[in-house]
């Protein structure tokens, strides 16, 4: 299994230490190596959380999140950060481009934080970025593209370290339809392509469609979707 | 709601940031109007001290070196019906502690009764008995005494005969007595009483005037008059005086001589002033005229009289050559008519110098030792003669060899005293004997004793007391106006807190833009509501009002404390600079009216072009934040006149500074997808600012052209222009740039570039302060090796030296030095000086007649360096310029010349060659038949201290009452002459006749021998308050005024960088704060934090070394004259350490703010979407 979550629980807290919202209860995940999952639900249902959680940006008071196994919560900040660099794509609703960069630049980003053998990472940028369409308008920068283009940009970027895991936060929840199709059939098929797993969060059934399996959160516990 | 409304709402929404933004205006305010407080405490301190050191008097009537009659006081208050106090002035030491404690320039005032009250002092000085004295506060302190203590006080003797006159004693130039302290003035009770414009506090002594008489060996004599009458006027007061005044006030003495029964006119003085003999001779044309004189033999052959008297007279009708002798002097030469007689006797020099002349005389009648014929009246009162029992008691003002002296000159004495042995005629006495004290030792009246009254009369109506060196002085009028035309601190520390003011400005400027980029998207807002642009505009200017109003009372609120800060550093840390304790902090409401305004001005003017340059003008929203097609390009102000301007003035730019080179370069940087003209622009200006820079300091370097320090100074900022304009270019460079490649700095650099306005903002403040900093570090002076050269500030002598008693002998002859024992490798420059005030830069009041000092130029060729010169100045000889005759009123145009400020004289140096023409214009129209006089003095006295420029003339009424003018033919560079004039010797003795003795020396030694000639000097002329330091340490006290000033403006320009530092910090955690979202994403692309901080500081720390990169190199352009062998040389650690702890408490800021802003909260919180 790549990811397994177990028995998760998180809630948000004033600053006080008041407990203000508890929005996952005891949620339990497990996501294997390739497969592809949609999470559905309603604003506030604590999608995002789940993702973060996931993807280590944040950290479960209850409950334990396993990768290949191994538990995660025994990280210390860097190896969770290293961890994020090498296992984990992230794609968010926004794009979250730097604006100051090209796209050629941005979508490199990911790589500095590895200090490796940059020739190969430049191979793989630019076969992503043929691939996606966006090679000839790469020395362009955010603020010159389209929102579809720039969405397309940051797919690349969360593939370009090759990762296990690609969490995708409502990826076309700021793209009209014909590029959110678009958007859907690229994370779809890269990840087929990669056998790279995938988490996506959704309100859109086009892009839930597509995946393996479509679960829904409401009160902090994910229940499949008997449609899936 | 209203516009106001929702104006009020945002500035209360975005209270945090607009009060951050109000506080960098509030520090620029601070500063405007904290220049202004300034000056109006200076101000208000400079006229306090007027009323501090005056009290209740606002005239005063003085007689230069002479004494006038206490009843002359009387009459004056009789005559003018103003209340008067009479005073004798001296001055002095104290001698304290067993000698341990010495002070030099101590006033002596001896006071009547009606001082204190005129004062308005609580102390009665004038009660103070016999041997009591009432000291002032600072007195006290340094002498460390108290009531009831008992000090010496040395006194210069106040007599009524000039103590260089020929034929009198020079002994007893001082008096002595032991004094005990009854009271010490503070300054409440005007114990900083003081004639002389200053704000500094003199060394006071008060004591009865009649006690005063009677030690000085006078009798109601006095030497001052001072007057309460605030509405006086000073030519009424002319009048009285003339009114007021008796022969006796001019020192004549007028009688009648039963013996002969003849009116004799005569002076107490022994000579009569020429102008005074002329002036009798026209009233009384009948009388005969005497001018007697001590001869030091009288030869016939092998035959010798020694010391005779032999007057001068119009009594025997004798031509040329001719004299008539009496019966004893005949029988001792055996002398017979026709006979031939050998006179000699000695011409005094200005130095009591003694030249032995001879005259050939032929006798042409012998008179008989009668009554009638053997006058001993004839003999003029010479104390130490007239009065002494026999020859042998005799203290002349010649040398006597008492070996010479027979018993018959003895009997000689005894029966006929100094009864004239021969006459000549009064034409020929006068053409041997005239002297710069008079030319006539007594007049004769015949008559009956009834006439004396018509006599003294005629004499009071032709003497006039203005041509005798009386003056009548606007003492409070006078010292108001000194004070009203005093340096203006206002200004000065406008000017030097600049930096600081614009660094408040820039992080005003920075922090606004910060605010209303934060908003921007709030235009677009309001434009699809259907806001106009000037609508917008108005809001945004609304909401800047508010927090330009707010920072604007902040700051007249730091304004007072700033001021008090400076109050306290200029009293107790910048002293050097005022000189004074009076300083106190005066808040004008008009100041901070004009403050606040001033800075409301330039907040809503800074707010209005943020707006109009990157609110307006940007694009409403991000493009790439839009839902679909992003960039819709929209801007509400599209750049249209002034694009085209820019493009325009662009191409003008690059044809001047045309090149492949250019073109390549402009090629380059050309951005990729849109042509952005303004790079071409700013490229084209900071080339033509490198032209400009480069070819000034080349023109400096190589071409002879030397404008000073300054001119490289000037080369330096341009150059400063430039670079910060390429940073700008590089900044929009890298901007448009894509590159292949990426790492962590190029992320970093294109980070910077992304707001390259921000960033640019910072690199100005940084390299700005480190300019300034660097620049102002190098204007320091120092009385270095090269100072001490002979063509350096200090002449190449090794002291500097004032007396408080004048030193009537010349210290370069050898009986001089043989009688006072002065080494023999020592040489004196000595100067005599005239009463006035100091204008060099220790006196914060404009001074009109600074003090002139005069010595024979010869002594001073080849020494010191001229900064500028007239045509009147001799350019193989300067100094002798000073001997040379000007034209008068007919004085032609003269051509000022500007020299190498550095080194070398007009003469000798550099500057010879590179003596440049800058500016031509007439010289200053002198008042008709006013006679003009050459005189050279220090440049920045002539600049700052008078406000005046070479080939000006300064006025001056001289001892005779007329005014003469001082034509400044020479500006010396930085030198020991500050504060003073400096003309001939001979024609100050034409104007200030009376003047006896040096005051002021320049000692000429070997400067290894400083400490064991400071010893010996200082031993020898203990007794004259002699006041000695090397040349250098009086350099290094008038160079510490401007060196405090430069440490004044060193000090607020690192405050500026503290500023611009703290500012970019302010910057950094506002943009990291803005930038949230992008650290977040690092985060999640599985950057550590550590490395997000590098990024971070990377970014700063560019910023931080740019700005410093960008200033040091125009800063060292701008101080080469200081890196030239033989400068003055700064201190190049100094400024590695400035520059350094500049880094360092940059690199501080930049580590503690990453490092606050990254650690705090969950950084991937922004990257939440529900």
């Amino acid at each position: 299994m790549l990811l397994e979550a177990r028995n998760i629980s998180k809630s948000y807290k004033s600053r006080y230490g008041r407990t203000i919202r508890e929005v996952l209860n005891g949620l339990s995940l497990a996501v294997g190596e390739g497969k592809r999952i949609a999470i559905t639900g309603p604003s506030g249902s604590g999608k995002t959380t789940l993702l973060n959680l996931a993807g280590t940006l944040d950290f479960p008071d209850k409950g334990e999140i396993l990768f290949r196994g191994y538990s995660l919560s025994g990280m210390n900040t860097a190896e969770l950060a290293a961890f994020r660099n090498r296992e984990i794509g992230f794609v968010f609703q926004s794009h979250h481009l730097l604006p100051q960069l090209t796209l050629w630049e941005n979508v490199l980003i990911p790589a500095l934080p590895l200090n490796g053998n940059m020739k190969e990472v430049y191979k793989r940028a630019e076969e992503l970025l043929r691939e996606t369409g966006l090679w000839d308008i790469r020395h362009q920068k955010p603020g010159e593209l389209s929102g579809g283009e720039c969405q397309r940009t940051a797919v690349v970027r969360a593939l370009i370290n090759k990762p296990s895991l690609l969490l995708a936060d409502e990826p076309t929840g700021s793209l009209d339809n014909r590029n959110a199709s678009i958007l859907t059939e690229l994370l779809t098929s890269l990840s087929a392509r990669e056998n790279i797993a995938m988490v996506v969060v959704t309100h859109a059934p086009g892009v839930a469609s597509g995946m393996d399996k479509i679960y829904k959160l409401k009160e902090g516990r994910l229940t499949e979707n008997s449609d899936s | 709601m209203r516009l106001r409304k929702l104006i009020t709402r945002s500035f209360i929404h975005y209270l945090r940031g607009n009060m951050l933004a109000a506080g960098g205006l509030a520090v620029a305010t601070a500063v405007i109007t904290g220049a202004f407080i300034i000056g109006d405490s200076l101000s208000h301190s400079l006229e306090k001290a007027v009323m501090m050191r005056l009290g209740g008097i606002t005239h005063s009537v003085t007689a230069g070196d002479r004494l006038f009659t206490i009843e002359m006081g009387d009459r004056f208050e009789e005559k003018s019906g103003i209340k008067i106090s009479r005073a004798l002035v001296a001055e002095g030491m104290a001698i304290a502690g067993g000698g341990a404690d010495r002070l030099n320039r101590v006033q002596v005032i001896g006071v009547d009764d009606r001082f204190s009250s005129m004062l308005g002092s609580g102390l009665d000085y004038g009660a103070a008995g016999p041997g009591e004295v009432v000291i002032s506060a600072n007195m006290a302190s340094r002498l460390q005494l108290e009531p009831d203590d008992h000090f010496m006080l040395r006194m210069k003797s106040a007599g009524v005969i000039p103590m260089n006159t020929p034929l009198v004693s020079d002994a007893n130039q001082t008096v002595t007595r032991r004094v005990r302290v009854v009271a010490i003035a503070e300054d409440d009770d005007y114990g900083r009483f003081n004639l002389r414009v200053s704000q500094t506090a003199p060394f006071n002594v008060f004591v009865n005037i009649c006690w005063l008489n009677t030690v000085m060996g006078l009798d109601g004599m006095a030497n001052a008059l001072f007057l309460s009458d605030e509405d006086a006027d000073r030519r009424d007061l002319k009048a009285h005086l003339k009114d007021s005044f008796e022969p006796e006030d001019g020192n004549m003495v007028v009688k009648y001589r039963n013996d002969v029964e003849m009116t004799e006119i005569s002076s107490e003085r022994v000579f009569i002033e020429e102008h005074l003999s002329a002036r009798l001779s026209e009233a009384f044309p009948t009388a005969n005229r005497v001018l007697t004189y001590f001869v030091n033999s009288i030869e016939k052959g092998d035959n010798n009289t020694p010391y005779s008297f032999i007057a001068a007279t119009e009594q025997f009708g004798l031509g040329p050559g001719e004299t008539v002798i009496n019966s004893w002097l005949a029988d001792d030469l055996g002398a017979g008519i026709s006979d031939t007689l050998m006179v000699s006797y000695f011409e005094t020099g200005p130095r009591r110098e003694l030249e032995e002349r001879d005259v050939r005389l032929v006798v042409t009648g012998i008179i008989g030792m009668d009554r009638s014929a053997a006058d001993s009246t004839l003999m003029p009162f010479l104390p130490g003669l007239s009065d002494a029992g026999s020859c042998r008691d005799w203290d002349a003002g010649v040398p006597i060899s008492l070996d010479r002296i027979r018993d018959a000159d003895e009997d000689y004495w005894t029966g006929y005293r100094g009864t004239p042995k021969a006459y000549i005629s009064l034409e020929e006495g006068q053409r041997l004997w005239t002297n710069r004290f008079g030319n006539l030792t007594s007049v004769w009246l015949s008559g009956e004793e009834s006439d004396l009254r018509q006599v003294r009369n005629t004499i009071t109506r032709v003497a006039d007391p203005l041509q005798m060196g009386f003056q009548v002085n606007g003492l409070r009028e006078q010292g108001l106006e000194a004070a009203a035309g005093g340096i203006d601190f206002g200004m000065l520390f406008g000017g030097l807190g600049f930096f600081v003011m614009l660094a408040g400005v820039m992080l005003y400027f920075l922090l606004m833009l910060f605010n209303l980029e934060r908003r921007s998207s709030q235009v677009r807002l309001f434009s699809s509501l259907g806001y106009t642009p000037a609508l917008i505009r108005k809001i945004y200017m609304g909401e800047g009002m508010l927090v330009a109003v707010a920072g604007g009372f902040a700051g007249l609120l730091l304004a007072a404390g700033y001021g008090e800060l400076v109050r306290y550093a200029l009293m107790e840390v910048w002293q050097d600079i005022v000189r004074t304790d009076l300083l106190v902090l005066v808040i004008n409401p008009f100041s901070l009216i004009g403050g606040l305004t001033i800075s409301l001005a330039i907040a809503l003017l800074v707010t209005f072009f943020g707006i109009n340059r990157y609110i307006l003008r940007k694009p409403a929203t991000n493009p790439s934040d839009s839902t679909d097609e992003g960039n819709d390009g929209s801007a509400i102000y599209e750049r249209t006149a002034r694009k085209k301007w820019l493009i325009t003035t662009s191409s003008t730019g690059t044809k001047l500074t045309d090149g492949n080179m250019l073109k390549k370069l402009l090629a380059y940087i050309q951005p990729r997808r849109q042509a952005d003209s303004s790079h071409n622009f700013t490229l084209s200006v900071a080339l033509l600012f490198t032209f400009a820079g480069v070819t000034a300091l080349l023109l400096q370097l190589f071409t002879g052209l030397d404008a000073g320090p300054v001119g490289f100074f000037v080369s330096g900022g341009l150059l400063l222009v430039a670079v910060l304009l390429l940073v700008r270019v590089l900044l929009m460079l890298v901007a448009n740039r894509a590159y292949d490649r990426i790492d962590m700095t190029r992320l970093s650099i294109r980070n910077l570039a992304r707001n390259s306005t921000r960033s640019l903002m910072v690199i100005i403040l940084l390299a700005l302060g480190i300019f300034v900093i660097i620049a102002t570090g190098s204007f320091r002076k120092d009385a270095a090796t090269a100072e001490l050269h002979p063509e350096g500030g200090t002449g190449g002598f090794l002291f500097v030296a004032e007396s408080t008693v004048p030193v009537l002998h010349n210290l370069n002859s050898r009986e001089t030095r043989l009688d006072l024992n002065i080494p023999p490798d020592v040489g004196f420059v000595q100067f005599m000086a005239s009463y006035a005030d100091d204008a060099s830069c220790l006196n914060l009041n404009e001074v009109e007649n600074p003090r002139i000092i005069a010595t024979d130029p010869s002594y001073l060729e080849g020494r010191f360096s001229f900064a500028r010169d007239t045509d009147w100045l001799d350019n193989d000889n300067p100094w002798q310029s000073l001997n040379k005759e000007l034209p008068g009123s007919d004085a032609g145009p003269a051509t000022i010349r500007t020299n190498n400020g550095g080194a070398g004289t007009a003469a000798h140096g550099p500057a010879e060659d590179q003596s440049t023409v800058t500016a031509e214009r007439e010289v200053q129209p002198s008042r008709a038949s006013t006679p003009l006089i050459p005189a050279i003095a220090d440049q920045a006295v002539i600049q700052w201290g008078l406000n005046k420029r070479v080939g000006d003339t300064l006025f001056y009424t001289d001892e005779r009452g007329r005014e003469i003018g001082l034509l400044l033919v020479g500006g010396l560079a930085n030198s020991i002459f500050q504060g003073n004039v400096i003309i001939s010797e001979d024609i100050f003795l034409k104007h200030f006749p009376s003047t006896s003795g040096s005051s002021f020396f320049l000692i000429d030694a070997e400067h290894d021998r400083e400490e064991e000639l400071r010893e010996e000097l200082g031993f020898i002329f203990n007794d004259q308050g002699w006041e000695m330091a090397t040349a250098a340490e009086r350099l290094n006290e008038f160079n510490s005024v401007e060196n405090t000033y430069l440490a004044i403006f060193m000090m607020l320009g690192a405050l500026g960088i503290l500023l611009g530092v703290a500012g970019l910090a302010v910057v950094m955690a506002r943009s990291i704060a803005e930038r949230r979202m992008e650290l977040a994403l690092y985060v999640s692309l599985g950057f550590r934090r550590s490395q997000i901080n590098m990024i971070i500081v990377r970014e700063y720390l560019l910023l931080l070394v740019g700005g410093l990169a960008a200033g040091i190199p125009p800063a060292i352009i701008a101080i080469v004259p200081s890196l030239m062998p033989g400068s003055q040389q700064i201190n190049p650690g100094f400024l590695a350490v400035m520059v350094v702890a500049i880094f360092l408490h940059g690199l501080l800021w930049i580590t503690v703010t990453s490092l606050l802003m990254i650690r705090g909260g969950n950084l991937t919180a922004s990257l939440r979407n529900d």
